[in-house]
């Protein structure tokens, strides 16, 4: 058995649009490996297709080439390209984490109850999930008096770092995160930085995308550079 | 893991039918009327499994047949062929074989149904709390206090105030009527339920605060539910995995976000750009 949580060979997405019947080329198949606590950094100019490969490995997107093996908490090995949905959705809702850049909340429930809510899914006890929202919530500089309110009405930057606060919360052995210090003051990028070595030290495994390569310096293990097809050609 | 529903082949023609209805209609004969004999297919060839636990969305424009699908499996109509298994406590019935007081029983006991049209799910001439404690009857719960303390807690936890269990829901709010009919259907504790539609036609805060009691609902009791609705919205909302439907026939199936975020069908592709 190997010991990557992630072994991606090949890894590419391109889109066919069918009311323009054009083919949108695919980003260059990507390949790398994985181990726990480990990082990789996709890294590309904008447009070269890094969210597009993030969402196909979260399988938001449908690969379109290539094959993506995670190794399983139990130690099965699933190609996550190719799982069965029912599979893929029971392992985003105990191992593999997405975060983006937006939340959808439901207004009627608090800030600690939004963070809260994966680890209330996965079967963890009320008092146990609070606790963990707390202290996320707390790592990530959200003042207390905000925890019992719904966070559809924060700004911006409060929610973006509440949605970090649940993926973190959640945890899991595989995350994938798409800018998730983008638009954040130096204060708070500062702190999910933290919460990403933090993470990385009790051995998740992480594939991210940050616009600032000095983040990237400082977080990476390896760094996968994605080009799309036609960019690669031309540039040959 | 077994599923809770198991639907193979499932078809239901509208007229006398031939044997060419099925091949010479669907998406890539743009209608679902049969040019030989006129009858309507408005369900053809339909396979599909929902998972225990499942929010399983079942999206298309009008006609599209979902209305159809659903109908059949809670017994309100009969398929032309195909088969359906519903897996009730590790039994299997076989829904289409059951004769019509085995489907009622089955229907009363172990499925909810909540419909677009609430006179459709309701009793207009019975209150609020009658109509729960109707369905608690044909449940076998006969003893009147636990009936009335059941339907009283229902309706409370669907946000109906209890000052209006007596009341006709004749009476209530569109938004209302829908949540004594969500009360109804969960009331037997039935493992499936069905939505049609539930929020078509509702103002859009009313519809929100509906899909969410919905969501809540679902989560406490980890009921399965199969979701019909034109409206990507409450797809993206409610459901994990979404089935895309045109002129009776599956056209994709996939988790939700990739149905909307990268849907592969020519169909879904313009239905979900045409929403954006
Ligand atoms: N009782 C019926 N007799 C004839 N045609 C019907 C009947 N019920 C439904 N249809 C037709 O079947 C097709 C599917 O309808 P329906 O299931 O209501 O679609 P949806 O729920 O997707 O809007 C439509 O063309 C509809 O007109
Ligand atoms: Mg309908
Ligand atoms: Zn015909």
């Amino acid at each position: 058995m190997s010991d990557f949580i992630l072994s991606v060979k090949g890894l590419g997405k391109g889109f066919y649009l069918h009311d323009r019947a054009k083919h949108i080329p695919a980003a260059v198949g990507i390949s790398f490996d994985l181990r726990a606590g480990e990082l990789a950094a996709l890294v590309g100019p904008s447009g070269a297709g890094k969210s597009s490969l993030l969402k196909a490995i979260y399988r938001s997107y449908v690969p379109s080439e290539g094959v993506v093996n995670y190794t399983t908490a139990a130690g099965d090995v699933v190609d996550l390209a190719h799982a069965p949905e029912t599979q893929i959705t029971a392992l985003r809702r105990s191992e593999i984490g997405f975060v983006t850049q937006f939340l959808h909340c439901l207004p009627r429930l608090t800030t600690l109850d939004v963070v809260a809510r994966p680890l209330l899914q996965q079967g963890v006890a009320r008092a146990e999930a609070h606790e963990v929202a707390a202290e996320m919530l707390d790592a990530l500089a959200i003042p207390k008096q905000l925890w019992d309110a719904t966070p559809a009405t924060f700004s911006g930057g409060e929610r973006q770092r509440v949605n970090i606060a649940r993926s973190f919360a959640q945890g899991g052995r595989l995350m994938l995160l798409d800018e998730p210090t983008a638009s954040l003051d130096p204060l708070s990028r500062e702190k999910v930085c933290a919460m990403i070595e933090r993470a990385k030290a009790q051995g998740t495994a992480m594939v991210a995308i940050f616009h600032d390569m000095e983040i990237v310096e400082r977080l990476a293990d390896q760094k996968i550079t994605v080009t799309r097809k036609a960019f690669a050609e031309a540039a040959e | 893991m077994t599923p809770i529903l198991n639907v193979e082949h499932l078809t239901r023609i509208h007229g006398k039918g031939c044997d060419r209805c099925l091949t010479s209609t669907g998406p890539e004969h743009d209608t679902n009327i049969c040019p030989h004999c006129g009858s309507v297919v408005a369900v053809a060839d339909a396979s599909f499994q929902l998972h225990r636990g499942e929010v399983l969305g079942i999206m298309g424009e009008s006609g599209s047949g979902k209305s159809s699908l659903v109908k059949m499996l809670y017994f309100d109509d009969q398929p032309t062929s195909g088969r359906a298994t519903y897996d009730l406590d590790g039994q299997s019935h076989d829904l289409f074989s059951l004769n019509e007081a085995q489907q009622r029983r089955l229907r009363d006991t172990a499925m909810g149904m909540v419909y677009q049209n609430p006179s459709l799910g309701l009793n207009f001439d019975i209150s609020a709390g009658g109509n729960i404690a109707e369905r608690l009857l044909m449940s076998d719960e006969l003893r009147y206090g636990v009936i009335r303390e059941k339907a009283r807690a229902l309706l409370a936890r669907t946000e109906v105030p209890p000052a209006r269990m007596d009341e006709l829901p004749r009476n209530f709010s569109g938004g209302m009527q829908q949540r004594v009919q969500i009360a109804r259907a969960l009331s037997t504790g039935a493992p499936l339920l069905f939505l049609d539609e539930v929020t078509t036609g509702l103002d859009l805060s009313v519809q929100a605060r509906i899909l969410d009691l919905i969501m809540e609902l679902q989560e406490e009791s980890g009921v399965s539910m199969l979701v019909v609705t034109h409206d990507l919205g409450v797809v993206r909302h409610l459901t994990t995995r979404t089935i895309v439907m045109k002129y009776g026939r599956i056209i994709e199936s996939g988790l939700t976000d990739q149905i909307l975020e990268d849907p592969q069908a020519a169909y879904t592709q313009q239905l979900v750009s045409s929403a954006l």
